[in-house]
């Protein structure tokens, strides 16, 4: 059999013995263990993908068929709407500060939680809470806490002597309660990382110890490092959710006061839903798309230069 | 020497100590914070309609009204609804895990074709608003006719269509060690072995934060069965809970804060009880680096 | 009177829930061949207590359509219906704004009604006309209505007692309620230090028309080539409410209007008068006793009184496999009994005459006791602008007019950025 497999061409041999490399069987099992993925992106997410791109290049009022435009919506949006210029610089401030600002209050808290405290389930669980409400009622509790005259905020601040502030209906101070919101979603990326300082081995710390390093020491040269590759997800994920913000834009403010809260994903929804252009909608998510891209592609590439993989493939001859 | 490293270890106690009362206000301080608007929610859920009108507000109703409540689960299929939400949130949740951890692991341990490509268009699957791929996924849907059943919102979950968990597992299994793998193959363990019987009992922090993450996604999303149930009697609890704000006619925010109560609390009771599990299980097997 | 609204849920509850049972049994589809028709629409648990005593009141008179019911939340209805109606997934009836009609029949998607009105020689002199010509375009009915909602001002008597002064007249014909009046009257009813505010300067469309109309102005031209909201007449009109909030300071400003969904001030006895649409029912059980309350036309302006409006109707697919049926359950809606019921558990303005003249709406000794002023307003309707591209020159007026709401800027110069913006897209 082995004698006259040697003879046989390579193909052929594989085909009938069904005796693979270790690569080859390799490749086969990561390609068998992708399958569901692959098979659901190509029902399910390809095909709709494709008729929103090629809805962008139309005219479509949702109900008479769409008019071919080829890249007029595209050249509109980016020479003649300043509306969505206005929506993209919101979206964009918005992401910059709200994206790091919620990872490092996530990495804070689920430090000060990973430690024996008391009530330990209680902390975790308050912190969490947040993360459960449904998009709408966090909308809802905000105009309450955001309120001027019965505002929980500015009835904590009037305590400390400060006057009320306009938290919703200042222009030049609405993109900035909005950040302060994104802090309350925090409990998700506090999760996250509890999860990863899990898999950080102890002996690790022990060592440092040894060393004599103190906590803050301990956490900036062994925690952080060691959850990079987790660090790097919620980064991409943050830039990901962040620019496709729009329940709580949607519910709160409706885009004012003077538009200084319009989302690009709002403008985009109006278009769609209010004035019937759906293929100038597909265009503005197209541009999304390939902006969130952008960003990933760089966070990815930057990547590499911070993100440490234990279990890393590269090295290991790819 | 001794007496040093005793004063040493002394110093360090303070410091501790002095490290713990800081975080316990720390925590404390937060905690107010986080609690005080639930704490307003639950108020409210106990006011009379105009009770809720009154300026400046009450903190504690009086008198208060639990009627509200029934009034959520006779007057609406609330507890349907939350039922409704238990099936799907199960069955997409199981889904979402088996295929999600299968993908990660290949796309985070195994050497194949186009993988990295393929990585790419899995991140970008998650790119693109979903508002705009609303009407061909529903034109889809509808050709294979699955208009008002629960498929559209729990079949795509068994074939990883969450993306974001594929790659949460992706980064959470590039932190452990590949010489794991490694030493498994040399006994003859076959890849699938090596997922199911290394990779997933070391990664148990992980699969609980992801299937809590997923289960607490699926118990709050929207637009999908907004869009694809119909009958009052299959609602969703979340899209069941909208229906009780109402721009045009105003809103009963006693009811509607009352349903956000039972709304949320299921998922605070399963996430009291599992976190510990979750997250302190793993400590003791250990990963030895 | 609380106790009585909690017997009358009672008794409509177990009405919807004996209904759902005989729909439900397996007898009721086996017993008859009936069609199914499928109405969509939105509401609040009020609304839907009403919608399902109405059906059950249509379930009761006649066997041969059946109603399945979809409930879709306010805030995203308009999303799920036209992903339906893109998708080829067509209800039977549907339950749209006003403003949804004239571009959805340019889209061809609303059945023309006038056959069936012809056929049947259907009289619609009982539906208020004003409110009824909403669903017509180009002289075509597509629907009816299910309401008559013009906005009027409501104002708080025991704030205006307390003050000392009169209250604002109830007579359409009374042109001594002018601006002037009613800028006296906010004046004296403003406290700041009780928190109190004279009026409350809404930013919705509708609150904002009624001035610019009283003054004579208009936001298109009437060819529709041109927006011209800064003509002087309207211009006059936002300047005089810009400077509620900041010259005179009566009206609150934005942030703290929209601090709990803005309507909410004057329920909570914060604001003496402010526009609101007639939600009355709502607004009884809301105040309760806290205070006395009534309604009156806005004050007139140099073009004399308006009021605004629009509210939902029921329509029919252009696409219906059952358009017969369709139609059938179309007359119903519109007929005595159905909009009775309706107007009681709502506590809207109905759109039929006779509805309006009876005590089901009037209900006497319960307030406003000038609730005539919502029937006979409706010849002073100045119903929203028709225009292909309405809505989204509305969107943008709104975000420049925010601005001065705000502060800091003219009224001129806010119509004119609106206008310079709107006329780019017409």
């Amino acid at each position: 059999m082995i004698r006259g497999a040697k003879r046989a061409p390579a193909a052929i041999r594989h085909g009938l013995n069904f005796r693979l490399t270790y690569k080859q069987s390799e490749a086969l099992s990561g390609i068998l263990m992708a399958a569901p993925w692959i098979l659901g992106f190509l029902f399910f997410v390809a095909g709709p993908m494709i008729a929103s791109l090629y809805l962008a290049m139309t005219r479509w009022d949702l109900f008479t068929p769409p008019r071919f435009l080829g890249l007029d919506n595209f050249h509109a949006l980016l020479t003649d709407d300043n509306t969505f210029w206005l929506s993209f610089r919101v979206t964009t401030l918005y992401a910059v500060f709200s994206v790091p600002i919620q990872i490092a209050v996530g990495l804070a808290l689920a430090q000060m939680l990973n430690q024996k405290i008391r009530l330990l389930g209680m902390f975790r669980s308050v912190y969490y809470l947040p993360s459960v409400l449904s998009g709408v009622s966090i909308a809802i509790m905000f105009r309450w806490i955001f309120g001027t005259q019965y505002g929980l905020l500015n009835g904590a601040l009037k305590l400390l002597g400060i006057d009320p502030i306009s938290w919703l209906g200042d222009p030049s101070i609405v993109l900035f309660s909005f950040i302060l919101m994104s802090v309350w979603g925090s409990g998700a990326n506090m999760l996250i990382y509890l999860g990863a300082l899990q898999s950080v081995p102890t002996e690790l710390y022990e060592a440092a110890e040894v060393d004599g390093a103190g906590s803050f020491r301990k956490f900036f040269k062994i925690t952080v490092p060691m959850i990079t590759p987790v660090i790097f997800f919620t980064l991409v994920n943050g830039i990901i959710l962040s620019l496709q913000e729009f329940q709580t834009p949607f519910i709160l403010t409706n885009g004012g006061p003077a538009n200084a809260s319009l989302f690009i994903v709002l403008y985009l929804y109006r278009n769609a839903f209010q004035w019937f252009k759906m293929g100038y909608a597909s265009a503005i998510a197209w541009i999304i798309f390939f902006y969130v891209l952008v960003l990933s592609l760089l966070v990815l590439r930057s990547s590499k230069a911070w993100v440490y993989y234990e279990g890393s493939l590269k090295g290991r001859g790819e | 020497m001794t007496a040093w490293s005793l004063a040493r270890k002394a110093n360090r106690k303070r410091t501790d100590a002095i490290q713990k009362f800081v975080i316990y206000l720390i925590l404390i301080a937060g905690a107010v914070i986080v609690l005080f608007p639930f704490l307003w929610t639950f108020s409210t859920s106990l006011k009379t309609p105009d009770q809720v009108y009154q300026i400046p507000p009450q903190m504690i109703p009086d008198p208060a009204d639990p009627l509200n409540y029934a009034r959520v689960l006779v007057d609406r299929p609330f507890a349907r609804w939350m039922l409704n939400s238990l099936f799907v949130v199960v069955v997409s949740t199981v889904g979402t895990l088996l295929s999600c951890s299968l993908a990660a692991f290949a796309f985070s341990r195994l050497r194949w074709p186009l993988r990295d490509k393929l990585f790419l268009v899995l991140l970008a699957t998650m790119m693109l608003p979903t508002q705009v791929t609303l009407i061909p996924t529903f034109i889809l849907f509808k050709e294979l006719g699955w208009i008002n059943t629960y498929f559209p919102i729990t079949l795509p979950a068994w074939f990883a269509r969450n993306a974001f968990y594929v790659f949460l597992l992706r980064q959470f299994f590039m932190t452990i060690p590949l010489d794991l793998d490694d030493a498994a193959r040399m006994d003859g363990a076959s890849h699938l072995q090596v997922y199911w019987r290394i990779i997933l009992p070391m990664s148990k922090p992980a699969l609980g934060v992801a299937a809590l993450m997923f289960a607490q996604f699926k118990w709050r999303e929207f637009l999908a069965p907004l869009i694809y149930l119909n009958r009052t009697d299959s609602l969703t609890a979340a899209v069941g809970l909208r229906t009780f704000m109402d721009e045009t006619h105003g809103t009963d925010w006693e009811l509607m804060m009352a349903a956000n109560i039972m709304f949320m609390l299921p998922v605070v009771i399963v996430f009291f009880f599992t976190q510990r599990y979750m997250i302190q299980g793993v400590v003791i097997t250990g990963v030895k680096g | 009177m609380h106790k009585l609204s909690r017997r009358d849920f009672l008794k409509y509850s177990s009405l919807s829930a004996f209904g759902a049972m005989v729909a439900t049994s397996p007898w009721s589809t086996l017993a008859q061949d009936a069609v199914t028709l499928r109405l969509t629409a939105w509401g609040n648990p009020t609304e839907v207590q009403a919608r399902e005593a109405t059906l059950a009141l249509y379930d009761e008179m006649q066997d041969a359509i059946d109603i399945e019911f979809i409930h879709t939340p306010g805030s995203e209805y308009m999303t799920k219906l036209q992903t339906q109606l893109a998708g080829g997934d067509y209800p039977d009836v549907m339950f749209l704004g006003n403003g949804a009609i004239e571009p959805f029949v340019a889209r061809g998607q609303l059945l023309a009604l006038d056959d069936y009105l012809a056929r049947d020689n259907f009289d619609t002199s009982d539906i208020s006309q004003q409110n009824l010509k909403l669903y017509n375009v180009d002289g075509v009915q597509y629907g009816f209505p299910v309401d008559a909602p013009n906005q009027q001002l409501f104002y708080n008597k025991t704030l205006f007692d307390a003050a000392g002064i009169d209250t604002p007249a109830a007579d359409w014909e009374d042109e001594s309620w002018n601006w002037d009046a009613f800028l006296e009257k906010a004046i004296a009813l403003t406290d700041h230090e009780a928190g109190i505010w004279g009026w409350q300067v809404k930013t919705g469309f509708r609150a904002w028309w009624i001035w610019v109309t009283a003054n004579g102005g208009t936001f298109f031209n009437d060819e529709g080539t041109e927006c011209v909201l800064n003509s002087p007449a309207a211009v006059e009109a936002l300047q005089f409410l810009a400077d509620l909030i900041h010259v005179h300071e009566v009206a609150p400003p934005l942030d703290v209007a929209s601090e709990m969904g803005s309507g909410e001030l004057f329920q909570s006895g914060v604001t003496a008068m402010e526009t609101w649409w007639p939600a009355i029912g709502r607004m009884r059980t809301n105040i309760a006793d806290k205070f006395e309350w009534n309604v009156a036309p806005h004050p007139a302006g140099a073009a004399g009184k308006s009021t605004s409006g629009g509210g939902t109707g029921h329509t029919v697919s252009a696409f219906t496999q059952q358009p017969d049926e369709s139609w059938e359950f179309l007359k119903f809606l519109i007929s005595t009994p159905c909009v009775s019921l309706w107007t009681d558990i709502m506590g809207i303005v109905p759109p039929l005459t006779s509805v309006a003249e009876s005590d089901v709406f009037l209900k006497p000794g319960e307030p406003p006791a000038d609730i005539l002023v919502f029937t006979k307003g409706n010849d002073y309707l100045r119903p929203d602008p028709r225009h292909p591209q309405f809505t989204q020159a509305q969107q943008i007026a709104q975000s420049q007019l925010e601005r001065l709401w705000v502060g800091g800027v003219t009224a001129q110069e806010v119509c004119d950025d609106a206008v310079a913006e709107i006329n780019r897209l017409l």
